[in-house]
């Protein structure tokens, strides 16, 4: 067997205006078959990072996924190998959710096979008894999972998820993570952003820490939760609990109690 | 086969024939919208001060029967010209109404909301009380000419301002209410100066009438609409996706920037033709794309011809209603579409703040 696709960033830089939001993120390799979590407090620069991997903003820096050039990949073909899922969800629309599916297949598959792919998709997610809804009478978790459903539909290789289990119960949070685990084992490079650090150790490979628009740290799981990085990052004393191979934080108070709010 | 997979199996042959049976129900809409509009077109035909029936109107224009010369004259010179009209400023104003409501990903946006109104006034007026154009022909068409261009260039200038700023939809809202302002002060500028003769036609021009029409007015609407909604139509997919959001639309390989602005193009045209010659007929565009929306949901392909169809239909009633509210009276069109279509919008913001977030 050939050695699996890799997604490698270096020197990542995005601007909005005359801020800068990312200066130079180097990425480790993500290799296809992996799931990566992003981590890190809000405003780290999580998801920027993913909006500039997915091109919904411009951004620079060489960006490669095994032997293709991601930066001149064109529009149409880029989106059948990069799938993303936003964090904001569609307000106020009347479309049903098989028709946002149908429209987000659109292109990438013949007009026979566009409903049924579709369906397949809902029903990989569990969600094919809402297909006839429109979006805005589900509730947030459904919403969610439609979102979601939008971005494997076209089976990409590339997959960035931004927050994907934010307004999920506990069931759906482990279902999603189960999918995004099979969606890597079918060939999938993942980088998930995630807020829930327990979590991100359940399922990830491997961790990216972020600070301030730089990495802080990356490696196992294990490896990169420590007292000190969430200390140093997240400004929290907090336990790191090991229960056999898994890995739970729980936190304790903030570091500086009452200063910055 | 396993009984999951053929629980799932069937799960997916239900929701088939479920999304079937709601395409069809969409497609019969749209048949009896059609059948409803050319009901309401022929009754329009068949309303008016002189005594012509709906049967007279018809067999006549299929020359079926002789009609004496006056009544063949207001047949032909006033009833259809005027029933063609309402239809045509009816299916525009209310295409450009859901193109712009999709575009600006707001629902109370219309064609008239980024001030075109006031600036297609300001150019008529300006005709009506100087003399000024930017036309070579004389008379109505140096107000009609006048008026579309400085719509037309208002529509212009607001996308290049908001392009320039690189702003979002919300701030291309906020400069068309500005410049909508600006156009307003220097209209009441020109009426203090004008004559009162003048006055009075300003007036008459800015309340929307289908009294102008002629046949040359039917063939340019006729003309700009056939040339602007198959561009429309053909976008239906690219405008379904930016129902999805912006990202999501980016991240599927649409280019939403040109989208918008192809959107706008035809929404200025659409509008700009129909204000210039038509005057303001307000509501159409912003009431009817909620009444197709309603009835189609929003896959565009569905929802833009609804949306055509629900604009050529109300039109129709109002013009008919324009006819009989007063006996022997035609009320300028536009102020019946903005009486009707004013509760209308009042139930659309209410229903609007009902909704759960």
């Amino acid at each position: 067997m050939t050695q699996p696709d890799t997604l490698t960033v270096s020197g990542l830089a995005v601007r909005y205006g005359r801020r800068s939001a990312l200066d130079g993120l180097t990425l480790p390799p993500i290799a296809a078959g992996s799931v990566t979590a992003l981590v890190g407090p809000n405003g780290a620069g999580k998801s920027t990072i993913l909006r500039a991997l997915a091109q919904i903003i411009p951004s620079t820096g060489p960006m490669r996924f095994g032997a293709r050039d991601l930066r001149s990949t064109r529009p149409r073909h880029r989106s059948s190998l990069i799938g993303f899922m936003p964090q904001a969800l569609p307000q106020g629309t009347e479309l049903t959710v098989i028709e946002s599916l149908i429209v987000a297949i659109h292109g990438a598959a013949t007009s026979d096979a566009l409903e049924r792919q579709a369906i397949a998709v809902l029903q990989r997610l569990d969600i094919v008894e809402h297909a006839l809804s429109p979006l805005d009478r589900l509730s947030g978790g459904e919403r969610q999972l439609v979102s979601l459903a939008q971005a494997i539909a076209r089976q990409p290789r590339l997959l960035f998820l931004d927050e994907p289990t934010s307004a999920l119960d506990l069931a759906r949070q482990q279902q999603v993570m189960q999918q995004v685990r099979s969606l890597a084992a079918e060939g999938a490079a993942v980088i998930v952003v995630l807020h829930d650090l327990s979590l991100a150790a359940r399922w990830a490979d491997q961790m990216i820490v972020l600070d301030h628009g730089r990495l802080y740290a990356a490696g196992a799981p294990q490896d990169v939760l420590t007292p000190a990085m969430l200390a140093d990052v997240y400004g929290v004393h907090a336990r790191v609990e090991r229960i056999g191979d898994r890995v739970i934080v729980l936190p304790e108070s903030a570091v500086t109690p009452n200063t910055t709010l | 086969m396993s009984g999951v997979a053929l629980a799932a199996d069937r799960a997916t042959m239900e929701t088939l024939a479920a999304y079937a049976r709601l395409k069809r129900r969409r497609r019969i809409l749209l048949v009896l919208l059609g059948c409803a509009g050319v009901a309401a077109f022929l009754l329009d035909l068949g309303t008016g001060p002189a005594s012509i029936s709906i049967a007279d109107a018809v067999s006549a224009l299929l020359g079926l029967t002789e009609l004496s010369h006056a009544r063949e004259v207001i047949l032909w010179q006033v009833r259809l010209p005027v029933a063609l009209i309402a239809v045509l400023v009816g299916a525009s104003l209310s295409l450009a109404g859901a193109e712009m409501q999709t575009v600006l990903a707001n629902p109370l946006a219309e064609p008239f909301t980024l001030g075109i109104s006031y600036a297609a006034a300001l150019g008529a007026s300006l005709a009506i009380v100087l003399g000024i154009g930017v036309t070579a022909f004389g008379g109505p068409w140096l107000v009609a000419g006048n008026a579309f261009l400085f719509a037309l260039a208002s529509l212009l200038l607001v996308q290049a301002l908001a392009r320039f700023t690189s702003a979002g939809a919300e701030t291309l809202i906020l400069f068309g209410i500005a410049l909508g302002f600006a156009a307003s002060a220097v209209l009441s500028l020109i009426q203090f100066i004008a004559s009162a003769e003048a006055l009075q036609q300003i007036v008459f021009w800015s309340m929307g009438s289908l009294a102008r029409a002629d046949w040359s007015v039917v063939a340019i609407l006729a003309c700009v609409l056939a040339l602007v909604a198959p561009f429309s139509l053909r976008a239906a997919w690219s405008l379904t996706a930016l129902r999805l959001g912006d990202e999501r639309a980016i991240s599927l390989g649409f280019d939403t920037d040109r989208l918008r602005l192809l959107a706008l193009v035809r929404v200025s045209l659409l509008a700009a033709t129909s204000v210039a010659f038509v005057g303001v007929v307000g509501f159409v565009g912003l009431v009817a794309p909620h009444i197709a929306r309603m009835l189609v949901g929003e896959d565009h392909r569905y929802f833009l011809p609804a949306s055509l169809l629900v604009g050529a239909l109300t039109v129709s009633a109002a013009s008919i209603a324009s006819k009989l509210v007063v006996p022997g009276i035609i009320i300028p069109i536009g102020i019946v579409t903005a009486l009707v279509g004013l509760p209308g919008f009042v139930w659309l913001v209410i229903r609007r703040h009902r909704r759960p977030a």
